[in-house]
């Protein structure tokens, strides 16, 4: 499916079905939804472009859902619905992501721009939180499982 | 009102229209980071294609190289600053110990000058008595001098405890306030009432802030500037640090003689006025502190002086 809006041109490469998850949160990148129990999804609007206040306000907002439950969960980023990430807001994810709110980050990356911005973001400025990269949805949830069991749990006083 | 714009909507439109336009855009981007310049960009279809995620890989390789030499630059910087800093104080240092034993060289005969002099005084077959009051005060001044810098070459041990903050700026006052007054100088203060305290030799603090009061001092005695001559006091706690500042509303000091101020000897004053050793002992003090002296310029264009010293952990008593 292809949306034109003022001559630019954007791809849906992913579509994806959000009725069975609990939407919990959001920002204007997109919704956060509750796929399972302590596996959160960030699903970023089409065509999203992700600067450093916009990912400074994700992270804020994941904190937010962190802090609510008591307990830190593993999140799933579903990357192909992005089309640019810049060096700055890397490094937010990268310094100001709280591994003590968090047990994992799982890059969902099926698309080649997909996996370019993954490996960018795992590269030079790697998240203190243990990130890992995923062709398709199942490799992530079954990651994150694993990360909960081990590493999940309540946050810490 | 027109909604405020996305990252999506600032996005050139277009992107290359061939392979050879993206091989050219993507070579060109290399090209200026090859120069040291990073932020040159291809520009981007947004497809998400093989040429499209080229571009992003260059333009973000790009991006991250700008980003991580601009953190080398700055450390480099740093670093040099501190090296040229570690410089000084070994020069300092080594000045110190020539000066100190040049200083206790001279103290003896300087001693038996005085005495000599002062003998003569008493005697009725004495030569003019202004020659010789002349000679006691030159012999005094000199005394004076080589204290000065026998102190800064090989100071006394230390008695380091903890200090109310206003403690050496008090007994600095002590001694210069009525002079200040006398000159027509405005002193103003400004000393929070509940402050940490200090750690430090009272008497060695004291000594750093009447130099650099009686350098401000000096200061405005030289210059007539349209506003009336002012000192400001201020005493501050910033982050388990005490700040003092010294300000004066005179002329600053000349660009080219800020690197030297802490140098031993250095002196913008007319010869006789000033051993040159007040600012250099005064960095000696607080270094044996642990603590930092520098000079800034103030807004009003006079001269700023802070020193900063560690406050007193809460336990000590």
């Amino acid at each position: 499916m292809r949306t034109r809006r003022e001559g630019r041109i954007f791809d849906a490469r992913v579509h994806i079905d959000t009725s069975q998850w609990k939407r919990v949160g959001g920002t204007d990148a997109g919704g956060y939804y509750e796929i399972e129990p302590d596996i959160l999804v960030a699903v970023p609007r089409e065509g999203y472009m992700q600067t450093e206040a916009g990912a400074r306000a994700s992270l804020v907002e994941a904190d937010r859902l962190a802090r609510e439950r008591g307990r830190r969960p593993a999140l799933i980023i579903l990357v192909d619905r992005v089309l640019s990430q810049d060096a700055r807001s890397r490094r937010v994810w990268a310094v100001e992501a709280d591994p003590r709110l968090r047990c994992g980050f799982a890059l969902v990356c099926s698309s080649l721009l997909a996996r370019a911005i993954g490996s960018f973001f795992m590269g030079l400025n790697k998240p203190a939180v243990p990130t890992r990269m995923f062709a398709d949805l199942e490799g992530a949830l079954a990651w994150c499982r694993a990360r909960v069991t081990d590493h999940g749990g309540a946050i810490d006083p | 009102m027109a909604a405020p714009s996305t990252p999506e909507e600032d996005a050139t439109a277009g992107g290359p229209r061939s392979l050879e336009e993206a091989i050219a855009a993507v070579t060109e981007v290399l090209r200026e980071v090859a120069c040291g310049r990073f932020d040159a960009r291809a520009p981007r279809s947004y497809r998400g294609d093989a040429m499209d995620t080229l571009a992003f890989l260059v333009n973000a390789t790009a991006e991250e190289l700008g980003e991580l030499v601009g953190q080398l630059r700055a450390e480099r910087d740093a670093l040099e600053r501190a090296q040229a800093k570690l410089v000084h104080a070994a020069k300092l240092a080594a000045l110190g110990e020539l000066a100190g034993g040049v200083a206790h060289e001279l103290n003896q005969p300087l001693t038996a000058i005085r005495s000599i002099v002062e003998l003569a005084q008493l005697s009725r077959a004495a030569p003019r008595s202004e020659d010789l009051e002349l000679i006691r005060r030159a012999a005094m001044r000199m005394a004076r001098i080589v204290e000065s810098v026998r102190t800064f070459g090989r100071p006394s041990p230390m008695r380091m405890a903890p200090s109310p903050a206003w403690a050496p700026v008090e007994a600095a006052l002590e001694l210069l306030a009525d002079a200040l007054r006398r000159d027509g100088i405005e002193l103003v203060t400004s000393i929070p009432p509940a402050m940490p305290k200090v750690m430090g030799d009272v008497d060695r603090l004291q000594q750093v802030l009447v130099n650099l009061l009686a350098n401000a001092r000096d200061a405005l005695q030289d210059h007539r500037a349209a506003s009336p001559p002012r000192i400001a006091v201020a005493i501050r706690h910033d982050a388990g640090s005490i700040v003092y500042a010294v300000e004066d509303n005179g002329p600053g000091v000349a660009e080219e003689h800020v690197p030297h101020l802490f140098e031993p000897f250095f002196s913008t004053k007319e010869v006789g006025r000033g051993t040159g050793l007040g600012l250099s002992v005064s960095y000696g003090i607080v270094r044996d502190h642990g603590g930092e002296i520098a000079y800034e310029r103030a807004e009003a264009g006079g001269a700023r002086f802070v020193v900063r010293l560690a406050a007193a952990r809460e336990s000590e008593p």
